[in-house]
């Protein structure tokens, strides 16, 4: 690391899009806009809420010693051309461990034009090239998708998920822990291609919280809940929302992708249809229920469909893979329809889960008798074997 | 938060005391800590001379005011015999707590980490009513991860690189335990 006692204050950084500057008195309004802001009031804890006129000024004031005493550099971000305030972006040395972390916050106005990560990536460079660090850091809600977006397109690396690691305004908030080296390649980190699949009759696409009531109102049906795996019954408001969270943290995690099905003329939810990768064997088994209104109408067929496309063609694996119950027709034919072919049954795969029925979930042993625990029958799709 | 007014405490399970450090401690410090096993995975000097342990003790009450770390000797209940040394790094604004702890050579493989942590555990959380505990370890520090998997603690990440031990930098692994989480007991 090098000697910071070189360094008076933050420099000045830019590239076409983004400037980063040093706070101005001129910046009051349009910081005390961003930070009432409803996804900073959320995410970024520290920032007073409500943001009044005196909170800006205290922060400009300490603004002007925070290099100085506390090796933290912040930085108004500015559009290249017009000045106009677009976020905030901050890098705290930490000079034990001669590693730096990176905190931000975008204004409404700016979002979803690039404008973050390119902030992030000049920061980045300064640190890495200039004060030499060793490592960099930052961490974000495991809610905050759009955060995550950021840290991936800058090249950062989930390292996990710290539980309960920041105390948010009252309640526990669980945060990504995002980190770079000096040696990682400066390159966007892709988790899984967007998933936004249609055919003209489904959609397939990630889950939104608007979907929650319908989630509830899908899983609540005793078919569901008996064929898949983990449903409970009943199926409550906070189950479904539960889904919907999980399922979206899990796709901006890149590790599974469990989207939602809705037709593509009503915009009805009819169903989930999900991809969960096993990266180390570029393999991915594939799971899915459809509501009972919704059944036999070839929708889940139309949705599998698509989701082996995209699973073979964009998100690069090899074997795909389905599991059901010994006692799942339905879903057997479906397997063999989409060209899957039966391997075999994998015996007492799954723990019999409480409180359900075991009939077609285990095949009985030679004495008539239950095993212990339940079975599925898995089917396969190679990459080589798919017709397209 | 508030810990104004709260001193290192004693604490004891019967077996173990955890103490705060004394100056008569440091000669046993220094035996305890000029060992290559202990110098592997944890930043002290190596070699360990007396003044380090000198330097160790004196600086005990400060970290404890300064920097909210409370640190301990533990000892033996029925000898006061010094087996190992351990302590937690408050972060007041976020009311968590990162663990550490090294353990006299011949004192391995009795429990010493475990029931250390375990009292740790309970003063964080029953006492100080932190929301959150941390472990980092070496990757490689088989030892210590089965101590903190027994206490509970659950595995969260690599963090790459995370720290540096004399001049060297190393990978750590993280793990968390929270106030819910079930506290395995002995």
């Amino acid at each position: 690391m090098k000697d910071l006692g070189d360094i008076a204050h933050p420099p000045i950084l830019a590239d076409g899009l983004v400037r980063l500057r040093e706070l101005r008195a001129a910046d009051k309004a349009a910081v005390v806009k961003a930070c009432n802001d409803g996804l900073v009031e959320r995410f970024c804890y520290r920032v007073p809420y409500p943001y009044h006129e005196n909170d800006f000024v205290e922060f400009l004031a300490y603004n002007e010693h925070f290099w100085a005493t506390d090796l933290m550099a912040n930085w108004t971000v500015v559009d290249r051309q017009s000045d106009e305030l677009l976020a905030m972006i901050s890098l705290e040395v930490l000079p034990l461990r001669q590693a730096g972390e990176i905190g931000y916050w975008c204004a409404p106005w700016a979002r979803g034009r690039g404008v973050m990560s390119a902030a992030v990536r000049l920061v980045r460079d300064w640190a890495f090239d200039e004060l030499e660090l060793e490592r960099l850091e930052l961490t974000t809600d495991v809610d905050n998708i759009g955060s995550q977006r950021v840290a991936q397109a800058a090249g950062f690396r989930r390292e996990g998920v710290l539980r309960g690691y920041l105390t948010a305004r009252e309640r526990r908030a669980d945060d990504v822990l995002f980190a770079m080296l000096p040696g990682d390649p400066r390159e966007p980190l892709v988790g899984l291609p967007d998933p936004r699949l249609e055919d003209g009759r489904v959609i397939v696409r990630p889950f939104e919280p608007a979907d929650i009531p319908a989630v509830r109102h899908a899983c609540d049906d005793p078919d569901v809940a008996y064929w898949i795996h983990l449903v409970p019954h009943p199926y409550t408001l906070a189950d479904a929302e539960q889904f919907v969270i999980e399922s979206r943290r899990r796709l901006a995690a890149g590790e599974r992708a469990r989207l939602a099905i809705a037709d593509a003329q009503t915009g009805e939810l009819l169903g989930s249809i999900s991809l969960d990768r096993f990266a180390d064997r570029q393999a991915a088994e594939i799971g899915y229920w459809v509501k009972r209104e919704a059944r036999r109408r070839g929708v889940a067929v139309a949705a599998a469909r698509l989701l082996v496309r995209w699973a073979f063609e964009e998100v690069g694996v090899e074997r795909l893979e389905i599991l059901t119950y010994p006692g799942n027709a339905a879903s057997q034919a479906l397997a063999e329809k989409l060209g899957f072919r039966r391997e075999g049954l994998l015996r007492g795969f799954l723990a019999v889960e409480p409180g359900k029925e075991r009939a077609g979930r285990a095949e009985l042993l030679p004495d008539g008798s239950l095993p212990p625990r339940d079975d599925q029958v898995q089917f396969a799709l190679l990459k080589a074997d798919w017709t397209g | 938060m508030d810990l104004r007014g709260i001193d290192v405490p004693t604490l004891s399970d019967g077996s173990l005391v955890l103490r705060p450090w004394r100056q008569d401690d440091a000669a046993g410090v220094a035996a305890m800590c000029d060992e290559p096993s202990v110098a592997r995975y944890i930043p002290v000097p190596s070699p360990y001379t007396l003044t380090d342990g000198e330097e160790w003790v004196g600086d005990a009450a400060r970290k404890w005011s300064e920097d909210h770390w409370a640190q301990f000797a533990v000892t033996r209940s029925e000898t006061g015999e010094l087996v190992a040394s351990c302590g937690v790094k408050l972060d007041v604004e976020r009311q968590s707590g990162e663990i550490g702890y090294l353990v006299k050579k011949e004192a391995r493989r009795e429990g010493v980490a475990s029931g250390a942590v375990r009292l740790l555990i309970a003063w964080c959380f029953d006492e100080l009513g932190l929301g959150r505990l941390q472990i980092r370890a070496d990757p490689a520090n088989t030892a210590s991860r089965r101590t903190v998997e027994v206490c509970g603690f659950q595995y969260e990440g690599l963090l790459r690189a995370n720290d540096v031990i004399r001049g060297e930098r190393t990978d750590d692994v993280v793990y968390s335990l929270l106030p819910g989480d079930p506290r395995p007991g002995r």
